[in-house]
């Protein structure tokens, strides 16, 4: 080989090296870290991926010093980023940055940091004022009432207190100094709180002024404290005797007796054929077998002061027979409210009756109907026989597929449905019902909303950690007023804004929400692209990666869409270019979403919950606002650079001329050159084969 | 460069390449083989097998970044091409150095050829160093590097592009960098496959891009103008006959 020819050799193997090493290196190459990267090594806590460049997707965090190196004037230790404000309060105890600094209202470039970084770009002010300003102190004692939302509920706060937690009022709102001695008006409770601590139940939430919605029942003391002289409950008696010795007087109308104690009068006659229609009559239980103080006449003096406590005190002789029963009521909210000396609740006899037994559950309904007796639990009964369920066994009183009060809350063993153990099984009392396939089939229910709860996100988030409060059945399909919801979709998505309030707000701005408020039954709610039941958590890289599909589902309908004016091409407009595409391939390749793709899906552009017409000037896809949609991803993008997205708009002449017209041209050039070539090709082997025949002929 | 020829044994051969052409030509397949590996299926993105293959070479953005990459290397390997171009025409003054401008006998070469092809014609056309199938070839591929590269900046850099130029360019050119790459790689199926490896005299491979070398007899029928010209100036300069 010649010195010449070796040069050359040399320069070009070097220039295929080069290639190789100088496009990485080209690729590579990115603007230095202006600031110190000791001590700040999480850098997309503040360089978000969602401003990073495109190009930059996928990458990990620990490989942008490769190509960002600190930058070496970087080295003066800049007061931190250019004009950030400092914090004018200590921030010891008040690390939660975010709960009085909410996300919404960040400047937008800050999404996605994480509170622990604050105050590296924040620091505490030297000179710091005592406390943030005009924040009214709190004029009652904090302590024992720390559970400041259930008197001043969110609804009540100003705007910018929404999402702060309750645990830091007390940080703005201190305890005034000088307190009144109570709240001011409210009036004493009238008779002893003690064993009567279930307040709610004689003063259902119903009845109590608008104000104390949502207050628990634990705080009525606080400010209802019991007066000093409560009146004490009343008394009552009554008193038979065995066989048609007994009979021989108190068959008698106009038999009464008069208590000492209250005066109370009760009638002592006893209707025969009732009792004997009774299951102990048609037993042969003689009236001795219950009314066993009485053993001849004269009879022994009543002890019981009032007829209330006669009749307590008879319910301990049916534990003469019944003591299984009697020993499961032990645990039930009404036996043990009685033990605490509560004589209102009822006892054996208040729900059974006492000559006139009869089975309880003939029919069903009479068990919810006994509930609701002699003003107990009436208004909860009241609801019932309106809900899904009372609605149709209030017709079919014998329908055992519907539940009546006993089914959810047992009829002897009553466990207290105010507990969080109770509130807990909850959703498992449901499943036993809708879960069971001859109810499931008769009322053309799913059988899978049980599992499905269980596989949303409000369960999974309580399974991890038990002290979230998240929905049961209850919460949404309410308690004794129960309702499917799928029918309505506008009481549906309210039900989700009792929580999720302000994400609510934001969807009634957007088309979607605007349209469903009319009673819209096209538009999606919540549940449309949330789910009801198995509700995923759309924060992951799995419902991102669905979300085009999601929207596809309404806007690739040509029907619908018609309706509305609006074009049913935009998910295939939007695979077609890049983000699409990307998209489109990305779950392709990783079906379970195993990787987060930075692409843009719709709702990047679009909005989430807000989503408005993108001929609405506050739209984030109207055509004066979208390049600050592209510029969440692109920040570099000029003001032009929005026109190269095609709108969703099929290509035509009239639309995009100028991507028209190179198509038509490949459309025309492509067929015209390769057909050409192609052409001059088959006759070049047609003349070879012709060829090869003439030369063996001639041989 | 020059062509230079070579004994070797009985028969002699020509030199038809040098070294740099046929390192260029290896960087050209590389490239160009890679680009339209990484680059097709991208534009026939919505079929199975496009996917199934992106989906092999790693997922879209190791594709996109291959693309780059390649894109890279043919760009420099241009970029070499025009200089070395630059030094034989204005440096070495290579005596071939015009050899690839196309010319009116070119057309009629086409011409005859089809005609021959077709049994109009008794004879092939008698061609010089590069004949009108080459000159096709060359200028095909100039005009779409220069196409591709245009587009392919424009959409690599939308963002400065747009600086300029309206949007609605972007997407344009998108159409475009697809048409012609699909222009591209179906020239190169049909017309270099075929002459390169299918055509009179080139099955299963025409080694000469490799190897540089062309025997006597090929050039007497293949190229036969310039071998007349070789073998003229030969009688005239014999002491530039060459090693």
């Amino acid at each position: 080989m010649k010195p010449r020819s070796r040069i050359t050799v040399s320069v070009l193997l070097a220039l295929l090296l080069g290639t190789t090493l100088l496009s990485v290196l080209v690729w590579a190459q990115g603007k230095p870290t202006p600031h110190p990267i000791a001590g700040r090594e999480q850098c997309l806590t503040c360089h978000p991926t969602n401003t990073l460049p495109a190009d930059h997707s996928g990458r990990s965090e620990a490989s942008c010093v490769f190509c960002h190196p600190e930058a070496p004037t970087s080295v003066t230790t800049t007061p931190t980023s250019g004009g950030a404000p400092t914090t004018p309060h200590p921030i010891a105890g008040r690390e939660a940055c975010l709960t009085c600094h909410p996300t919404s209202k960040l400047p937008a470039d800050h999404a996605n940091r994480a509170e622990s970084t604050c105050a590296a770009c924040h620091p505490e002010a030297s000179a710091q004022p005592p406390a943030p300003p005009a924040a009214p102190s709190t004029p009652h004692p904090i302590a024992g009432r720390e559970a400041c939302l259930m008197c001043h509920p969110a609804s009540k706060l100003p705007a910018d207190h929404a999402n702060r937690a309750e645990s830091t009022c007390a940080a703005c709102h201190p305890e005034a100094s000088a307190q009144p001695p109570a709240p001011p008006a409210a009036p004493s409770t009238p008779h002893p709180i003690a064993g009567r601590e279930a307040c709610l139940m004689c003063h259902p939430a119903s009845k109590l002024p608008a104000d104390h919605a949502n207050r628990a029942e634990s705080t009525c003391a606080a400010c209802h404290p019991e007066s000093g002289a409560a009146p004490v409950p009343q008394p009552t008696p009554t008193g038979p005797m065995d066989d048609s010795g007994c009979l021989a007087c108190h068959s008698k109308p106009g038999l009464s007796y008069t208590f000492p104690g209250c005066g109370e009068t009760v009638s002592l006659t006893v209707d025969a054929t009732t009792l004997s229609q009774s299951v102990h009559g048609k037993a042969g239980i003689t009236c001795t077998g219950c009314h066993t103080n009485i053993t001849g006449y004269p009879h022994p003096k009543l002890e019981a002061e009032d007829c209330r406590a006669f009749t307590v005190s008879r319910a301990e002789a049916c534990v003469t027979c019944h003591a299984e029963i009697t020993e499961a009521q032990h645990d039930s909210i009404h036996y043990r409210l009685l033990a605490q000396g509560n004589r209102d609740v009822p006892t054996c006899v208040e729900c059974h009756g006492g000559h006139d037994i009869t089975p309880p559950d003939e029919p069903r309904y009479r068990l919810s109907q006994t509930c609701g007796q002699d003003g107990c639990h009436t208004s909860i009964l009241d609801t019932y026989r309106k809900s899904a369920h009372g609605s149709v066994i209030a017709k079919e009183e014998d329908n055992p597929y519907v539940p009546v009060c006993e089914d959810c809350h047992g009829a002897h063993q009553m466990p207290d449905p105010r507990t969080g153990e109770f509130r807990e099984a909850s959703p498992e009392l449901c499943a036993t019902c809708h879960t069971h396939p001859n109810v499931v089939a008769r009322y053309g229910l799913s059988t899978d909303v049980y599992r499905d709860y269980r596989d949303g996100i409000h369960a999974v988030l309580r399974e991890k950690d038990p002290s979230i409060q998240t929905p049961i059945c209850t919460d949404c399909h309410g308690v004794h007023d129960v309702k499917g919801l799928r029918t309505n979709n506008q009481a549906a998505s309210e039900t989700c804004a009792r929580c999720h309030t302000a994400i609510y707000g934001e969807y009634k701005q957007g088309v979607h929400g605007e349209a469903l408020l009319t009673g819209n039954p096209d538009v999606p709610g919540c549940t449309y692209c949330h789910g009801a039941h198995k509700i995923p958590d759309p924060n992951t890289p799995q419902f991102r990666i669905g979300e085009p599909d999601l929207c596809a589902s309404c806007h690739s309908d040509a029907a619908l869409m018609a309706k509305y004016n609006l074009s049913p091409d935009v998910y295939v407009t939007y695979t077609q270019e890049f983000h699409g595409m990307t998209v489109q391939l990305y779950k392709t390749k990783w079906p379970s979403a195993s990787i987060y793709c930075y692409e843009a899906v719709c709702t990047d552009c679009h909005g989430i919950h807000e989503i408005r017409s993108h001929t609405d000037p506050k739209s984030s896809v109207h055509p004066d606002n979208l390049i600050h949609a592209c510029r969440q991803c692109h920040p570099d993008a000029p003001d032009q650079f929005a026109s190269a997205w095609a709108g969703h708009y099929k290509i035509t002449r009239e639309r995009a001329p100028l991507t028209y017209y190179v198509n038509l041209f490949y459309t025309i050039l492509i067929p015209l050159v390769i057909g050409a070539m192609a052409f001059f090709v088959l006759t070049d082997i047609g003349r070879r084969v012709v060829n090869h025949f003439k030369r063996g002929k001639a041989s | 460069m020059s062509t230079h020829e070579m004994s070797t044994g009985s028969q002699r051969t020509f030199i038809r390449f040098d070294l740099s052409a046929r390192i260029e030509h290896i960087l050209l397949i590389i490239s160009f083989g890679m680009l339209c590996l990484t680059g097709l299926p991208q534009k026939f993105h919505n079929y199975a097998w496009a996917q199934s293959l992106m989906n092999a070479m790693g997922g879209i953005e190791t594709v996109q970044t291959m693309h780059h990459i390649f894109a890279y290397m043919m760009g420099i390997e241009t970029v070499y091409h025009v200089f070395a171009l630059f030094r034989s025409i204005f440096i070495k003054k290579s005596p071939n150095r015009f050899s690839m401008i196309p010319g009116l006998k070119d057309i009629t070469d086409a011409l005859r050829h089809l005609g021959y092809n077709l049994g109009l014609v008794k004879e092939l056309p008698k061609y010089d160093r590069f004949n009108w199938k080459e000159k096709v070839e060359y200028w095909a591929l100039i005009w779409g590097t220069i196409v591709m590269f245009l587009t392919g900046a424009f959409l690599m850099w939308p963002e400065i592009i747009t600086r300029w130029l309206p949007g609605y360019f972007i997407p344009a050119t998108k159409a475009a960098h697809g048409g012609e790459a699909l222009l591209a790689f179906l020239a190169i199926l049909i017309w270099h496959m075929y002459n390169a490896h299918l055509a009179q005299g080139k099955v299963p491979l025409d080694t000469t891009i490799f190897t540089g070398k062309v025997t006597e007899e090929r050039m007497r029928h293949e190229y036969p103008l310039e071998y007349e010209r070789i073998l003229a100036r030969e009688q005239k300069e014999p002491w530039r006959k060459s090693v």
